[in-house]
């Protein structure tokens, strides 16, 4: 008897998580049931391992609040976007070094304009920039933001790439929509504009992400 | 500031390492303050809305919020799903049980609330709100009241209000016991009394409350010596995590506790999902040979073309099933077995189509196909899926540009069908829980067992599968109760089901899907339909395309299967059949109504409202009035309850096109009871069809 007042005790937790699956579910095909694990995806890590045997460009890529790294390789370019490709299938997009996408992260960055902070951080030049990034909700819309940043430079630092010492300006961009602000921090080489090692921030659910250029 | 230390490089060999370590970045998600705003929210009381201890106030919940409260004083628990259906009106469904100690209890109680703020509280004015509690149960709480609310500092609430019935410290008695029924005519009786209550936010987690409350708590008093001297109680809630938590003082005599647990069918585990990366699509510039139309005709290339797409879609989760190519445009038929959003499938298979068809195809056509029948076909432009892929508006101009048809108008040629994907056979060992809830005798039973499912499809739209259940451990079987309904016993022996089932055939069908005309889906079911009732369903959908509304009709002949749940039949044989019309009223709110003969026999109507969040949550309401009257209907007087679905998407973050779904009668009896026919049309085609692809189609390029 005790026991199955206990149970009585745990209905308002039973009422939601009861039964069946229901008409959402697929009609016909079991095999859906059957599911395997869709992360575990032979192919991707084929894929990047093809890449890095190929010696292809490679970032280091860490998620700063959940405090996980790992590498990307980078696996098309088009224009000044590049693309960059883990092992377990996440993608990470760069417009010249300032990220304009993610996918498989949870929380994507799934799209943003980002034109005028690029040229600004590529020249090394201060001044303003608006960039807009766009998420979805958790009804599947896409939600815009738009935020207005001032880049302004920090002067000079040296950093290690490739296994030597390079020059780099360090660009610093506040941007602000209402009370939300962030701070990205950008190291471009001198000279080619390239940049080298940054650490921008990707959404409330991301948070920042930093990205050292390994080679 | 920076994470790396700039002054340091990694070489490549620890990177390899790194890589082949598969640190995973998306093995780890750090846990989601989902629930950050509940501090600010208001405090929950014992009976689960929004108020102090025993009182409600005239608060609001964030909209769509959900709200589970447990908790109980002095002989009483009480469940609680605290619903705010719109952004002024909450809904509650509750369950009590009341007795002289812990766990030993004598009377259980189901009760429904709703509550709508009638004016929003503004910088002089408190806010009205207008509630009922328990207005459609036994009675045992039925209260009717008006309540003014006031946020005298950001940190103190006070709040006052009027009621009549238990509220108002009026209990109608009279109505509780043997079969007395609580109907609209009780409301707004007997006297008014006051109510009110206060709270002070003392920081983010912790707050006190105090009320006055009228509740004479006669009928507990009666019942089992419930110790009331002092209309005045107090308490302290505080937020731990998720849980916000309550302990209180009440009554002059009782302790009573609560926890409540919140959340939001807006706001998944993950938004956006934890799905991998989608497949890029393949640009052709720079791509020359294949620009030629000469490989329509090698057939070698043909069938290399649909072997790589049929594996590059299986890596998505869908199986092709068909494929023409006409030089400049190609049409894939697509199963989607992955994707909660129709819309992401489409946009992945459009992509993968850009990596594996020559270059000369620009006009790219996906048929999703739903139980061997073709939904709604989407066609994109190869030069747009280019373009846009990356595109900071690339969702919106995508959907712009894409062309949503009819899928009759593309029925698969049957020379164009991969080999091999039909006949199909599939099946299924898995464990299921099958509770059954809010007996009166009883809060819950349940059976845990192990099933078998299996399907066997010779070819496109036709289904034969079916299932068998053992149950293992479980106490279903414990049920006495007996019927003592005096309509045809077409549900009400449920527990008679129960008891003498052992090893159990859940269903065992034949099912055809086939498509009539253009905007209209067929379907056929023979056999044992499901556990109580066996025999032949047909149903017809009109859904016209983009359109707010369909219509539905569906025609059953059925005899009431054995009560073991084996092959055999009972003399009971009815038609029952219904016209359905289902409508949307925009995009959060949906309602059905059907309306025909039901398995008693008895005439009437089934009307739904439901709350339809684009993620495929849905939260609904029903009653069902047929020609039975309420007094030969029994305890209840008609059918009525709620039912949910949530998607495990939600819960996961994983793509998933399954989900929990449950109804929950008030009291199930044998008037306004339906055939429970597997594959539905409507809940099976909706979500492949407009509005329901626009809806999601920032999923496009997920």
């Amino acid at each position: 008897m005790m026991i199955r007042h206990l149970f009585g005790a745990l209905l308002g937790a039973v009422v939601l998580t009861g039964c069946d699956a229901g008409p959402s579910g697929e009609g016909t095909g079991l095999n859906a049931l059957q599911g395997k694990d869709f992360r575990n995806d032979p192919r991707a890590a084929a894929r990047v391992e093809r890449l890095a045997q190929a010696d292809a460009p490679s970032i280091l890529f860490k998620i700063v609040d959940r405090d996980v790294l790992g590498a990307l390789y980078l696996t098309q370019r088009r224009g000044t976007r590049s693309i960059w490709l883990s092992p377990d299938n996440s993608m990470v997009v760069l417009d010249r070094g300032v990220i304009t996408a993610t996918r498989g992260l949870g929380w994507d960055l799934m799209s943003a304009e980002v034109e005028a902070t690029a040229q600004l951080i590529q020249n090394a030049r201060e001044g303003r920039a608006r960039r807009v990034h766009r998420h979805l909700d958790g009804e599947d819309r896409l939600i815009a933001r738009s935020f207005f940043c001032e880049i302004t430079t920090r002067g000079t630092r040296r950093i290690t790439y490739g296994g030597r010492d390079v020059t780099t300006h360090l660009m610093e961009e506040n941007c602000a929509h209402g009370d939300q602000k962030f701070r990205n921090l950008y190291w471009v080489q001198s000279g080619s504009g390239t940049v080298l090692q940054s650490r921008q921030w990707a959404g409330d659910g991301l948070g920042n992400l930093a990205i050292r250029h390994v080679q | 500031m920076p994470d790396f230390d700039p002054k340091t490089s990694p070489t490549k060999a620890p990177l390899r390492r790194l890589m082949a370590a598969s640190l995973g970045l998306a093995a780890v998600f750090a846990p989601m303050g989902m629930n950050a705003q509940q501090a600010t929210s208001p405090s929950i009381s014992l009976f689960g809305t929004p108020g102090f201890i025993d009182n409600p106030s005239g608060e609001l919940l964030p909209d769509g919020q959900i709200a589970l409260t447990f908790g109980g004083l002095g002989g009483v628990l009480r469940s609680t799903a605290t619903f705010q259906i719109a952004p002024r009106l909450i809904g509650s469904f509750r369950y009590a049980a009341h007795g002289p100690g812990l766990w030993d209890y004598i009377n259980y109680d189901r009760s429904f609330d709703f509550a709508y703020q009638v004016l929003s509280e503004s910088a002089r004015l408190p806010s009205l709100t207008f509630g009922m509690r328990d207005f459609a149960g036994t009675g045992r709480y039925s209260s009717e009241y008006f309540v003014a609310t006031k946020h005298l500092t950001p940190a103190l609430t006070v709040s006052g209000g009027l009621a009549w019935g238990r509220l108002g410290g009026d209990t109608r008695a009279k109505l509780i016991g043997g079969d007395a029924i609580h109907t609209y005519k009780n409301w707004f009786t007997g006297s008014l009394g006051f109510f009110g209550g206060a709270r002070w936010q003392v920081n983010d987690r912790l707050a006190v409350v105090g009320e006055y409350s009228n509740d004479t708590y006669a009928l507990e008093t009666t019942d089992y010596g419930f110790d009331r001297r002092s209309p005045w109680n107090f308490g302290a809630t505080y937020q731990l995590h998720d849980w916000n938590l309550g302990l209180y003082y009440a009554y002059g005599s009782e302790i009573g506790f609560r926890a409540t647990y919140q959340l939001n069918p807006m706001t998944p585990r993950i938004m956006g999902g934890r799905d991998n990366a989608p497949p890029l699509v393949a640009h052709r510039d720079g791509v020359v040979d294949s620009w030629g139309l000469s490989w329509t005709s090698d057939q070698a290339q043909l069938d290399s073309t649909r072997t790589r797409l049929t594996d590059a879609l299986e890596q998505q989760g869908m199986v092709l099933e068909g494929v023409t190519l006409e030089g400049t445009r190609a049409t894939i038929w697509v199963r989607n077995r992955r994707f909660g959003a129709n819309t992401q499938a489409v946009g992945r298979a459009a992509r993968v189509m850009t990596q594996v068809l020559p270059a000369s195809v620009e006009v790219l056509t996906v048929v999703p196909v739903v139980n061997g029948v073709e939904t709604t076909a989407v066609t994109v432009k190869r030069t747009d899926m280019e373009t846009l892929e990356w595109a900071a508006n690339g969702s919106h101009d995508m959907r712009g540009r894409a062309v949503f048809e009819d899928g009759i108008a593309f029925t698969l040629p049957p020379q164009d069908r991969v080999p091999g994907v039909y006949p199909d056979f599939s099946y299924k060992f898995s464990p299921y829980f099958s509770p059954s809830l809010f007996d009166p005798d009883a809060p819950i039973r349940a059976d845990f067992g192990v099933q078998l499912e299996a399907s066997y499809t010779p070819r496109p739209g036709l289904i034969f599968s079916g299932q068998i259940r053992q149950p293992l451990v479980g106490n279903l079987n414990t049920n006495t109760r007996v019927s003592d309904s005096v309509l045809p016993h077409v549900r009400s022996d449920a527990a008679e089901y129960d008891r003498q089932t052992g090893l159990e055939l859940s269903h065992l069908t034949a099912e055809y899907f086939f498509r009539p005309r253009a905007n209209v889906y067929g379907r056929v079911t023979v056999g044992y339909l499901e556990r109580m009732y066996g025999g032949i369903s047909a149903e017809v959908l009109w859904a016209p395309d983009a359109r707010k509304f369909a219509l539905g009709a569906e025609l059953n002949y059925v005899a009431q299967r054995d009560f073991d749940v084996g092959l055999g039949f009972q003399d009971y044989r009815v038609a029952t059949g219904h016209v359905s019309a289902y409508y949307r009223l925009n995009d959060r709110y949906q309602a059905q109504i059907d309306a025909g003969r039901y398995l008693a026999g008895d005439w009437g109507a089934t009307f739904r409202v439901e709350r339809r969040f684009q993620n495929d949550w849905r939260v609904g309401v029903f009653a069902t009035l047929t020609d039975v009257p309420f007094d030969t209907f029994g305890e209840g007087a008609f059918d009525k309850g709620i039912y949910f679905n949530v998607p495990h998407s939600w819960l996961t973050g994983d793509p998933s096109r399954k989900g929990y779904s449950n109804t929950i009668h008030v009291i199930s009896r044998d008037g306004g009871a339906r055939l429970d026919v597997r594959n539905r049309l409507y809940d099976t085609v909706s979500g492949f069809e407009e509005p329901h692809l626009s809806d999601r189609w920032g999923r496009f390029w997920r």
